[in-house]
């Protein structure tokens, strides 16, 4: 994770400076705001991944590792199907456009959007 | 009226702008056809044939190779920037009391000039107005809008500057060639935005005199 | 990162349509991706032709103003959103946990809500068109005040910002997914130092995603607030700015435009380095190159503002130059992982050098913009619509055909027809250029973007004609490339699971993969577990080449 964790303490950096050269340079508030905002954004990460990430220790970093030492290491649980993603876009979609072009057109929507949703629910079973 | 081909450059401004698109078109095209020249070598010198049926080498890093190759355009950029620098300067300087100064205002389709002490000309898609300016002498024009974004551009000085409400921008236009130039608007802003047009004719500063006392009795 | 194994949820495979709809794994929603921008390419495409066609001869009254707008409008945001970046996220999501080693992405129920985000945003921007006024009709850009609510009062602006909010959260989230993936999920031994570029380049990308994507959700928030809840933010009459807008925007627009090219370098990388026969030349330098761009790219923003009088042209003149440099390194790259191998003229890598021709020239004119006495006359004129087509169509575009051409036989097993390929990139090269070359000189020559007609003087009747001509030759290779997917389907010449003698992970295994993505890995001890594994003596010396530091 050495390297991850560079890529981010590094970039927050980089940022950090760009930030600082162009309210010398320029003056302008708008595009330092939103340097510092970035700034503050990747290190956030870049703190989370110093302390936090400290102790990873992955098979992945181990330039001499194989595939037989990791076995039974966990890497996670991956579900194969799941009915919420298509119904959390379509939802959201009602949601936006009933937010531009009538609450009682998204009232409509949402009652199909549950009938909808629990119909896939079921049938996924 | 100049047709829409290689631009008249009918300001001494432009002129600097010009040299700047030579510098920059010359330094493109010449590090293009290097860099085209290798790819094609490589692309055709190295394709797989019946004597050159396996890579030579595996080789994947040279030091001082790469080192070159990030330092010298390094270089290129920074002279490059040195030129663009120097030239956007000249351009953009602003004469103190400019003699003629105009302030144009751009709205949904067409331009307002107003003339410092003198006519204001207005017009519109149908009938674009028409800016007259003396040779030889150098205009500041303010641009401002009262609506949408516009931008007051004619190609044939190679300059543009946008006209945007609730701001004013200035620049200088020193015109060097007599004739009559088109302008156009040159930031979307609408459904008249292909055909926002306006003139500028240049005159001889005593055919400028006239042409104001006439419009003065307008 | 070690914790008690859990039982793997599994269901068994099934191709039906609810299968598809309730999919998590990585490969499907890959597919679902890229196909869905196929589609999105296509209509966004006959939008494009349309525009030709109206421009062939000057007058001409095929198209109004208000329908031309909007056909620009959806065009360019079509391609940019919809095609362009979306192609290399559906890409990235089928390739990365392959080219890592790992059974699926880290968090595959947002991966799939990613999708679906991305797809019914899309639709409700194209739906825009069946709203009363019609489709949004600013640009793609958007610049207020042209698009609030007391000049473009449509709703079809209003679709327009919703659904580009929803691909907006959708590629925010992707781009997560995509790091977490790469950085915990690699296979044991791979390190990474030894990750393909490819995969290197959309780690960069998903870095520029999380900087970029963010700043545009919240302008059309506030664009939302302006033209539907009564808000002032952009407007000058109310002490809101409408220079704001063009900052925040293009604090996303500028990124953004990496994020158009960054993914298609590395299927560049990937193409030629396996065509050639040779590892990815410099690989240590094409990653830092890939990271100088993404960071460089933050501080250009406003070289989109040269003309408007309000920025410090000098500032983002010189940042932008200097992208030039990281840029060039990895032309360099490209030429010298083809110097000393032996290269094989397959479709994909025909593709490959064809983007490199192109791409030059679209990066060359890239720094003359990029100098603000050039861009007084370039912005806003045909100079820059041929210079972005150049990176975007001619480049971009380009490495899309390369990588469809060459992963589709590892996703769907068997080979697409290389002769009806190789003719279709000879019609796709001369097209493009035939069509983009001309417009280099109308905007010199001073005709602007975004207009429906212009004046039957000088030289831009005939310039626009050629223009058009180009484009039809780019039509019959799309109908082209339709036509050998249905004759190749017909066909079906098994692929194997490594037609091309590729070196990355990918393709160790089966074509199309398993479910759980590999029965077996190979040890990796380089960027290229393949090549060690076909030529056994050579690994020592790759070992110590692309050792981790």
């Amino acid at each position: 994770m050495t390297t991850a964790r560079g890529l981010f303490i590094s970039s927050a950096l980089f940022t950090g400076v760009l930030a600082i050269a162009y309210w010398i340079v320029a003056h302008e508030p708008a595009g330092t705001m939103m340097l510092g905002f970035m700034t503050a954004a990747l290190s956030t990460v870049a703190i989370y991944m110093f302390f936090a990430e400290r102790d990873a220790d992955l098979y992945a970093d181990r330039p001499d590792a194989t595939m037989r030492e990791a076995a039974g290491e966990h890497v996670g649980t991956f579900v194969t199907y799941s009915p919420a993603p298509f119904w959390i876009g379509l939802a959201l979609s009602g949601l936006v456009l009933g937010l531009v072009v009538a609450p009682a057109a998204a009232g409509l929507g949402i009652v199909a959007l549950l009938f909808l949703g629990g119909l896939l629910i079921v049938r996924s079973r | 009226m100049y047709p829409p081909t290689w631009p008249a450059l009918g300001t001494t401004q432009s002129q600097a702008l010009a040299d700047d698109w030579k510098i920059f078109t010359y330094a493109a095209l010449a590090v293009a056809l290097l860099v085209w020249g290798l790819i094609a070598f490589a692309a055709l010198r190295f394709r797989r044939t019946a004597r050159n049926a396996q890579p030579r080498s595996q080789r994947d890093t040279n030091g001082p190779l790469e080192i070159a190759w990030t330092v010298a355009p390094l270089v290129l950029v920074i002279v490059l920037f040195g030129v663009t620098y120097h030239i956007e300067n000249d351009v953009e300087r602003l004469a103190p009391n400019a003699p003629v100064q105009i302030a144009v205002n751009a709205y949904r389709w067409g331009w307002t000039f107003r003339y410092l002490h003198g006519p204001t000309i207005n017009g519109n898609l149908n009938a674009p107005p028409e800016m007259v300016l003396p040779l030889g002498q150098t205009t500041e024009i303010t641009v401002s809008s009262s609506d949408v974004i516009h931008s007051f551009w004619i190609p044939d000085m190679l300059f543009k500057r946008d006209a945007i409400p609730g701001r004013v921008s200035s620049f200088d236009l020193t015109p060097s060639k007599p004739g009559t130039f088109l302008g156009r608007c040159g930031e979307f802003c609408g459904l008249g935005h292909a055909t926002m047009a306006f003139r500028v004719r240049i005159v001889s500063p005593s055919e400028y005199q006239h042409w104001l006392a006439y419009e003065a009795t307008q | 990162m070690s914790a008690a194994a859990l039982p793997r949820v599994t269901a068994p495979e099934r191709h039906d349509i609810l299968s598809w709809i309730t999919t998590t794994d990585h490969k499907r929603i890959g597919i679902l991706y890229m196909g869905t921008t196929m589609l999105f390419m296509l209509v966004a495409g006959l939008l494009a032709m349309a525009i030709r066609t109206q421009l062939a001869r000057p007058g001409e009254t095929l198209i109004d103003a208000h329908t031309y707008n909007q056909i620009f409008t959806l065009h360019g945001t079509a391609m940019i959103f919809l095609v362009i970046a979306p192609f290399a996220l559906g890409l990235a999501n089928y390739l990365i946990p392959l080219q890592i080693g790992a059974p699926d992405m880290a968090f595959p129920r947002l991966n799939a809500t990613s999708y679906w985000m991305f797809l019914f945003g899309g639709l409700i921007v194209f739906g825009g068109a069946a709203t009363n006024e019609g489709a949004a009709a600013a640009g793609w850009t958007s610049y207020v005040p042209l698009s609030e609510i007391s000049i473009s009062s449509g709703l079809g602006q209003d679709f327009w910002i919703v659904g580009l909010a929803m691909v907006s959260v959708a590629s925010i989230i992707t781009a997560l997914n995509f790091v977490t993936t790469a950085f915990i999920f690699r296979a044991p031994g791979m390190t990474m130092w030894r990750l393909p570029i490819f995969t290197w380049e959309m780690i960069a990308t998903a870095l520029l995603i999380f900087m970029a994507f963010p700043s545009l959700t919240a302008t059309l928030l506030m664009l939302f607030v302006d033209r539907r809840l009564g808000g002032h933010v952009f407007d000058p009459a109310y002490g809101g700015s409408a220079i704001l807008y063009q900052h925040l925007f293009w604090f996303f627009g500028h990124p953004e435009v990496y994020v158009l090219i960054l993914p298609y370098f590395g299927v560049i990388s990937e193409v030629i380095s396996t065509f050639s026969g040779r590892p990815m030349f410099g690989y240590t330098g094409m990653v830092l190159a890939a990271f100088a761009i993404a960071g460089l790219s933050m501080g250009v923003w406003a070289h989109h503002m040269f003309t408007t009088g309000a920025v410090n042209n000098p500032f983002f003149s010189f940042v932008s130059f200097l992208i030039a440099v990281p840029t060039g390194i990895k032309f360099f790259n490209w030429i010298c992982t083809m110097w000393g191998g032996a290269i094989r003229y397959t479709t994909p890598m025909l593709y490959a050098i064809g983007f490199l021709m192109n791409f030059l020239l679209g990066g060359v004119t890239g720094v003359m913009v990029a100098s603000p006495p050039v861009d007084f006359q370039a912005q806003d004129s045909y100079f820059v619509v041929a210079h972005f087509h150049y990176t975007i169509a001619g480049g971009s575009l380009f490495a899309l055909l390369a990588a469809v051409y060459y992963w589709w036989p590892k996703v769907f097993g068997w080979m697409l027809d290389e002769r009806l390929g190789k003719i279709g990139f000879w019609l796709t090269f001369v097209g493009f250029n035939v069509t983009f070359m001309p417009m280099f000189f109308m905007g010199l020559f001073g005709m602007p973007r975004r207009a429906y007609t212009y004046a039957d003087a000088g030289a831009l009747p005939a310039l626009n004609l050629t223009a058009t001509v180009g484009s039809y030759l780019m039509l019959i290779a799309a109908l082209l490339f339709v036509a050998n997917i249905i004759v190749s389907a017909r066909r079906r010449v098994p692929a194997g699971n490594d037609p091309w003698d590729a070196n990355t992970l990918e393709w160790a295994t089966t074509s199309p993969p398993p479910e759980h993505n590999f029965e077996s890995l190979p040890p990796i001890r380089s960027a290229r577990p393949l090549w060690d594994l076909k030529h056994p003596r050579s690994q020592a010396v790759v070992v110590k080449v692309a050792g981790a530091p």
